[in-house]
């Protein structure tokens, strides 16, 4: 089970790094990936991994990754993006990874507009043949949501910070937010392209109080499965007028033979 | 004197005919036999045959091959024979063939590989229009009603990008008759596939392997995969015909690979 201490931060400038930690190439199973989301406006960071810088001059409405970090657990801390070390972060957090996991660390703000960062475990389970996953996560200083496709309601009375999740056909979703049982649209709409076998993770960011509200998402590809089988033959043609010719005999047939038999056995018993 | 009528021959004193009515009495049942006779005769011997092939598999180890990546990875497309398997039948080897149709030389880097839209299959006959198909609300593959049309199923590779591109067609159809890949298991080893795309390009591939499978035996991962080296699968129905369930226990598949 993964444990997140988030420690809070103190009122101030955040700023995010933007240059990708360029980790050597680890064997996958001992290894855990992490995508970062930069959820809070008008900041930019650098983000830091055990005291070591790996996202510099870090843009809000992006995000970064996937890092491969070895499993285990990892202090990661967030500071001004003219920060020279990890020293004075303005949010940190230890983070459990499990190998071969995947994990989002979203910086963003929370229902009442604090600064924060949120883990989130994603889902990389196979997609089915056809299929495609969407993932909303609610980041944002707003109320409760629901989430829209085609305007049907797909995900309801979505709260800061938590997620819902759809597997829907491949192809292209209209997709918005609303208030909570309402009409009233918070985000959108947009236009999502969800290819098939993969997952794409949508967050909701920003504050509806200053009006800065918007989606960041990124896509994790290559989760497709085969699909189930190849159904490829009906059987000959049937030829309706054998068929009938058939049955004909056959009745007629049936029908001499029966009441033949009535017959003969009508005479013999005389 | 008694004289014989005509077709009557005279009867001996004291002895009896039939009466007439027992006589048809007897002719009832007899005719009956008959009729159902003559109508199970013509259920075994007129009615049309199931259109699936039995075959027998050929060039597994060297399909199996296919699923692992080139080693090198500049490679665009592996040659037949590094693909070919050592125990096949005494075909030509596709390297070994100079086929006259093939262009001279190389003009310069292949165009990349587009959407199918022909596929012909010489050995057969088959000249054959390909449409994208995808999978169907139980999620299988969505075979394309009209059985003289091949579906490439479009959310793997198309044919000659990396991993297993995937061609399918009735094998027949109780309504239209039998279907143009019908008779996929008579292709050997090195039997030409010939792939036209979008853009008018030809791509030729060489039959590595013929495979049978009951149907859930089928090894759907193998043959759907979208990684290692770019290959070609025509896939059918075979094997068995259910009558009342109207399909097939079978499926057949054959794997070819790029020629240059």
């Amino acid at each position: 089970m993964r444990r997140i201490a988030a420690a809070t931060a103190a009122a101030g400038s955040l700023v995010i790094a933007t240059a990708l930690f360029s980790a050597s190439p680890a064997a996958a199973a001992d290894t855990a990936e992490v995508f970062v989301v930069h959820g809070i406006p008008g900041l930019t960071v650098d983000v830091y991994v055990d005291g070591k810088r790996a996202l510099d001059d870090f843009a809000p409405e992006t995000t970064a990754g996937p890092l491969d970090l070895p499993a285990g657990s990892h202090a990661v801390a967030i500071t001004a993006a003219d920060a020279v070390d990890a020293s004075n972060p303005v949010l940190a957090a230890d983070a459990d990874l499990a190998a071969g996991n995947s994990y989002s660390l979203v910086a963003h703000l929370s229902a009442d507009g604090t600064p924060t960062l949120t883990p989130y475990s994603n889902d990389i389970s196979a997609v089915g043949a056809g299929q495609a996953r969407l993932v909303v996560r609610h980041d944002a200083a707003a109320p409760a949501v629901d989430v829209r496709a085609g305007g049907a309601v797909v995900l309801s009375n979505v709260t800061n910070p938590n997620q819902g999740s759809l597997t829907v056909p491949a192809g292209t979703v209209n997709a918005d937010v609303v208030l909570a049982g309402t009409s009233t649209v918070a985000i959108g709409p947009a236009n999502l392209d969800l290819a098939e076998g993969s997952a794409t993770f949508v967050h909701a960011v920003g504050s509806a109080a200053d009006g800065t509200l918007t989606l960041v998402s990124f896509v994790i590809p290559d989760l497709h499965s085969a699909p189930g089988g190849v159904p490829a033959g009906t059987g000959p043609v049937d030829d309706p007028a054998l068929g009938v010719a058939i049955a004909a005999l056959l009745v007629a047939g049936v029908v001499l033979f029966a009441v033949g038999s009535r017959r003969r056995v009508a005479h013999r018993s005389r | 004197m008694i004289r014989a009528r005509s077709g009557r021959f005279p009867r001996r004193p004291g002895a009896t005919r039939p009466s007439r009515s027992r006589r048809r009495a007897a002719t009832g049942p007899a005719a009956g036999a008959l009729l159902i006779a003559v109508a199970a005769a013509l259920w075994v011997g007129c009615r049309p045959e199931p259109a699936g092939q039995t075959v027998s598999s050929v060039g597994v180890s060297g399909a199996l091959e296919l699923t692992v990546a080139a080693a090198s990875s500049t490679t665009a497309r592996p040659t037949a024979v590094a693909a070919a398997e050592p125990s096949a039948p005494p075909t030509s080897q596709p390297s070994a063939e100079s086929d006259s149709s093939a262009p001279a030389g190389p003009a310069g880097p292949p165009p990349p590989a587009a959407t199918p839209a022909r596929v012909r299959v010489p050995e057969l006959g088959v000249d054959a229009a390909v449409i994208p198909v995808g999978v169907d609300g139980n999620g299988d593959v969505q075979v394309p009603d009209d059985v003289g049309t091949v579906g490439w199923y479009r959310f793997g590779p198309v044919p000659g990008a990396t991993g297993s591109a995937v061609l399918v067609g009735h094998v027949d159809d109780h309504l239209q008759g039998v279907g143009v890949l019908a008779r996929i298991g008579d292709l050997n080893p090195g039997d030409r596939i010939e792939i036209v795309d979008d853009n008018g390009d030809a791509r030729t591939f060489a039959v590595v392997s013929r495979e049978q499978w009951a149907k859930d035996g089928t090894p759907m991962a193998r043959l759907f995969d979208r990684g290692g080296q770019p290959r070609l699968v025509l896939m059918t129905c075979g094997g068995a015909f259910d009558r009342s369930r109207l399909s097939y226990d079978d499926n057949i598949a054959v794997t070819a690979v790029p020629v240059t």
